[in-house]
């Protein structure tokens, strides 16, 4: 009989997750094929030894912050939609401002006026264009698959 | 999957946090803040980076616990969060890296575990562990992946299952690979075999 079907209830075996149908399937053939005793032994010796090894563990420290540092980002993370939302409010003043009183005015020299519509456009077409590019990479970023 | 402790209420946290209670998320990190940890690092592979993205995971949980489906266990739903965190993170790090011409990924070469040993261990003990860590990393990232949530971050097979999106007979052969390729490794460098290994 092919080992290939047992190979996957060794692992079971190993982790604690076979049912008692495949465990006794996989003793019955264990007791007649010696390469898949030694192979289950072996991978049985690797997570013994796995046991052994420590993830590098951060300073304690760090964990004591590290509630702390969340509880503060979040509330400037706010702080930055207060920040945002005056900004966007203050910068369309300015420019229906800047408009009314400088570009539109017939009193400006017109080089002057030239130069705060470029300016002025120049600005929006920056704006819609970092806009535009987070929210297709927000709208597109999929992480699935992804190899290092 | 760690035990439960006396008084923790995972369901009911989340229940809070739905209802927009901000305090409700302190008991969540604070029962899942190492193993959040532990994951990162297995992905970034640097412990200040991975400090970094598990704390930016949590947050995102924050942010989106109102599309998090109740009936389903938190913890697969929390682990594609800090996955996909982890993912974006490496890719901008990447991106960089070719920016400014750098070839050497300095991340890559940063070792995962501490090998230490007891002073009644031997040298040679200690010599075993660090050759095992060091083909932990040697593993194809899925398998490597796969290993680390079995082996440290002790995920049942359902759990690993539902957190990647695989079947659980995916789940095994993946587990496979990645422990013949470990075994292969370990058998190349002690050529007396796995017997003497231990």
């Amino acid at each position: 009989m092919s080992c290939d079907p047992f190979k996957l209830s060794m692992m079971a075996k190993i982790d604690g997750e076979l049912g008692r149908d495949e465990e006794a399937a996989l003793q019955a053939h264990l007791a007649a094929c010696s390469p898949c005793r030694e192979e289950l032994a072996s991978h049985q010796r690797i997570k013994e030894m796995t046991s052994f090894l420590r993830l590098r563990q951060p300073e304690d420290r760090d964990w004591e912050q590290y509630w702390s540092r969340i509880h503060n980002r979040l509330e400037r993370n706010l702080a930055w939609i207060f920040v945002s939302a005056g900004a966007v409010l203050l910068a369309g003043f300015l420019t229906f401002w800047l408009l009314e009183q400088f570009v539109l005015s017939a009193a400006v020299p017109w080089a002057l006026r030239l130069g705060g519509t470029l300016l002025i456009a120049g600005l929006l077409l920056l704006f819609v264009s970092v806009w535009r590019e987070r929210w297709s990479l927000r709208k597109t970023d999929r992480y699935e698959g992804i190899i290092r | 999957m760690p035990e439960k402790e006396i008084g923790w209420d995972e369901k009911g946290c989340i229940e809070q946090l739905q209802k927009g209670n901000k305090d409700a998320l302190a008991p969540l990190v604070e029962f899942y803040r190492k193993r959040a940890y532990n994951i990162a690092l297995g992905f970034v592979r640097n412990p200040e980076d991975a400090l970094e993205m598990s704390q930016l995971a949590f947050i995102k949980v924050y942010r989106s616990i109102r599309h998090f489906d109740g009936q389903r266990a938190f913890f697969p739903w929390f682990y594609q969060i800090l996955r996909n965190t982890c993912f974006n993170f490496l890719q901008k790090k990447k991106k960089l890296k070719e920016e400014s011409l750098e070839e050497a990924d300095s991340s890559g070469s940063e070792s995962l575990f501490t090998i230490s040993r007891t002073p009644e261990e031997d040298f040679r003990i200690g010599e075993q562990r660090r050759l095992l860590a060091e083909a932990i990393q040697q593993l194809k990232p899925k398998e490597r992946e796969i290993l680390l949530m079995q082996h440290f971050h002790q995920m049942s097979y359902s759990e690993i299952a539902e957190s990647l999106g695989i079947p659980i007979g995916t789940v095994m052969s993946r587990l496979y690979q990645a422990r013949s390729a470990l075994r292969e490794y370990l058998e190349r460098h002690y050529p007396s075999g796995l017997k003497h290994v231990m």
